[in-house]
């Protein structure tokens, strides 16, 4: 058994002896009673990555922008500045120092935590109210306004079209329209 | 704003939970888990590199399930046979039976019910969207090769030599 006392159970989170293991594909854990199937991968084995910076030897030696004690191993590839190897961080491809870094997660996909959804914000306030049709008279000028608003923002990350925008601001000016027609209609009549 | 490019790709379809539906998607270096309220979305990210292994767990959902459809049919049965029984037509019963049937059948049909916990050097995570065996068996054969891929590289820490690591002094981690 290779597994041994590595991992936590994921019910009850303390640690699986080698004797919860069956083989290195399933096991029991004694704490929890829990069955569990694993399937594992060479990062369990692997030997963690460790960043060894190089001290400077010689004056000479170009020296890291914040630790001028350390060789400069890299340069950041935005501001240009001299890193060492703790200081150098692959972020998305590139290699960046950590001040750039966090300007870059501000704005690249790679790491934004939350969208606001406008398309179904929109088609909400276009759809439901259609249940208490009155409501539309407010809402379905809202819902437009969703949609103008939500046209430019950023969407979801993994359903990125605008079709339920569109949808939303057709159903949209539709009420609209409806509202239109019954208050010329009630007008007329009532100028009759 | 221009279109953003296609990265992810679907691996299983929403699990819904309390006001929330959580979805599982694959881009090139990592998992992505999805919690979306229908108003706004959340992301998790998992990346690939970092994946130790993942713990299939059996669970009592498909039990669970079972409950409410059960009642449902149950109560249906009692009224429709009533009804029979007094000579009338319950179309409202029927219609409540038949639709129960199909929710007890599709229950059952869907399998084995599981909880997976994702396995990474910090953490151990759930992933919401896989609840079936079925299910989780299919996601994770088609995850395995691809992390196997993604992890070739890596060297086994008892393989590591001892060689590899420098003997000069540096200093310690960035304090600015």
């Amino acid at each position: 058994m290779t597994i041994g006392a590595k991992l936590p159970c994921p019910s009850c989170g303390r640690l699986l002896d080698s004797s919860a293991w069956i083989d290195d594909e399933s096991g029991w854990c004694q704490h929890c009673d829990a069955d569990f199937d694993f399937m594992g991968f060479p990062a369990l084995d692997a030997q963690p990555a460790r960043v060894v910076p190089k001290a400077v030897l010689v004056a000479e030696h170009a020296t890291c922008f914040h630790h001028p004690e350390n060789q400069a191993e890299a340069v950041c590839e935005t501001c240009g500045r001299f890193l060492c190897a703790v200081c150098a961080i692959n972020f998305a491809g590139r290699l960046l120092c950590p001040e750039c870094i966090r300007t870059a997660t501000r704005s690249d996909i790679n790491s934004v935590g939350s969208r606001v959804l406008y398309d179904g914000i929109a088609l909400s306030l276009a759809v439901l109210p259609l249940l208490v049709w009155p409501v539309t008279l407010v809402t379905a000028p809202v819902a437009l306004g969703s949609v103008f608003v939500g046209w430019r923002k950023p969407r979801s990350l993994v359903k990125g079209g605008r079709a339920r925008l569109v949808a939303a601001g057709l159903i949209a000016v539709a009420e609209i329209v409806g509202w239109v027609f019954l208050f010329a209609f009630l007008w007329l009549r009532k100028k009759r | 704003m221009p279109k953003p490019p296609r990265t992810y790709e679907r691996l299983t379809r929403p699990a819904t939970s309390v006001g929330s539906y959580k979805t599982l998607w694959l881009a090139s270096d990592h998992l992505l888990i999805v919690n979306s309220t229908g108003y706004s979305e959340e992301y998790q990210r998992l990346q690939l590199s970092n994946i130790r292994g993942f713990f299939t767990v059996s669970s009592d959902r498909r039990l669970l399930w079972y409950i409410p459809w059960g009642v449902m049919a149950l109560f249906s049965a009692l009224f429709l046979g009533n009804a029979l029984y007094s000579g009338h037509r319950s179309v409202v019963s029927g219609s409540l039976l038949a639709v129960s049937a199909i929710l007890l059948l599709w229950n059952y049909l869907l399998g084995p019910s599981c909880v997976v916990y994702v396995v990474t050097g910090v953490q151990t995570a759930r992933l919401p969207s896989l609840v079936r065996r079925r299910k989780a068996r299919k996601v994770l054969a088609r995850l395995q090769p691809i992390i196997a891929r993604v992890q070739a590289g890596m060297v086994p820490a008892q393989e590591a030599a001892p060689a590899d690591i420098p003997r000069n002094e540096p200093a310690g981690p960035p304090t600015a």
